[in-house]
């Protein structure tokens, strides 16, 4: 499945999906290129680069951190940029495979501490094993098309997101924004299925009820 | 639901069988004993838009929803949530307002030009 809105003035991926940028993020070298001009690169890529970083990881600094080593490995290799793809392109790339290798340096480092509270926290959902009728969820009854175009609901949704512990906020953009294959995520971050499949439930729950108590409940009291 | 849990339906309840009657409640009993709980089912519904899942699995579940409005709510919400994410433009998912700040970037140029670089 891919994405029909990629060609969006902040990330013109063209001719290919995410996941092949993730994989490959530099180009096959051939052709010379002109030299590179760092200063442009920043003032015309910067903030597209930041946005897209700052979504993944929600700390700015981390964010700068990745833009500016994105930046720096950029430079080191623009010989082996063919200019097949356009060059924001090329760096989107080269910045996805900083934000993966960020995403796997958080797995080696964050405890389980995070997880487990979330746990606790959905298992009062339940007596027994099944729903607290009462605290069930609710009937959405959303206009998908007018809702996507709202701009408060995507702030209510970083909101959310923001909320999720670091490992499984990660693991829920890979597999729902940029659609990658829970193979390619296990792969990418080193994580068993069975593991990845916990995480991506505690996070399509968390994120579910948020968004409900904050968004589609909230219009009703 | 076993009738001995006090559990009571919420009003806005729309199962197919809501225990109100001799037959619901005999067919909340079956159902109950032959399809997973609630946390379980959660469970299966997240595995399934990752994975196919077995076909007994999927009919033991559209089972358990004519019980259970909240599953079947639980399914429809975490669908409606993949179709916006994925279908709406990328930029949505980001903060517009977001920027480098102007010392930020000029951090950035300085290090890119003290980095050994092509140019």
């Amino acid at each position: 499945m891919g994405r029909p809105f990629l060609q969006e003035i902040c990330f013109p991926i063209s001719g290919g999906d995410v996941r092949s940028t993730f994989v490959t993020p530099e180009s096959t070298p051939s052709t010379p290129t002109p030299a590179a001009n760092p200063d442009r690169w920043v003032d015309e890529h910067g903030d597209c680069l930041y946005r897209y970083a700052l979504v993944r990881v929600r700390t700015p600094e981390v964010a700068q951190d990745l833009v500016q080593e994105a930046f720096l490995a950029a430079l080191r290799s623009y010989e082996k940029f063919a200019g097949r793809s356009s060059e924001r392109s090329w760096l989107f790339g080269i910045l996805k495979n900083k934000i993966v290798d960020y995403y796997r340096k958080l797995g080696r480092e964050t405890s389980f501490t995070d997880m487990e509270s979330l746990s606790n926290e959905n298992s009062e959902k339940f007596v027994d094993g099944w729903w607290i009728h009462v605290d069930g969820p609710k009937e959405w009854k959303p206009e998908a098309d007018v809702i996507a175009h709202r701009s408060e609901f995507w702030v209510t949704m970083r909101k959310c997101l923001g909320k999720l512990p670091d490992r499984i906020a990660s693991v829920f953009m890979l597999r729902e924004m940029d659609e990658l294959s829970t193979n390619e995520i296990c792969e990418m971050l080193s994580i068993s299925e069975s593991n990845l499949g916990v995480m991506l439930h505690r996070s399509r729950m968390a994120l579910r009820e948020c968004l409900e108590i904050n968004w589609f409940e909230k219009g009703k009291k | 639901m076993p009738a001995e849990t006090p559990n009571p339906r919420a009003p806005d309840d729309d199962s197919l069988f809501q225990g109100k009657t001799w037959l619901s409640r005999k067919m909340i009993a079956f159902i109950n004993s032959w399809t997973p709980r609630c946390r379980e089912v959660t469970h299966l519904i997240s595995e399934g838009m990752d994975h196919p899942l077995p076909l007994l699995t999927r009919i033991k579940m559209r089972a358990h929803f004519l019980t259970c409005c909240y599953c079947e709510r639980y399914e429809k919400n975490l669908r409606f949530l993949r179709r916006i994410i994925r279908f709406s433009p990328w930029e949505k998912h980001e903060d517009e307002t977001a920027q480098l700040p102007p010392e930020v970037k000029e951090r950035l140029k300085q290090a890119l030009h003290g980095d050994h670089g092509p140019s």
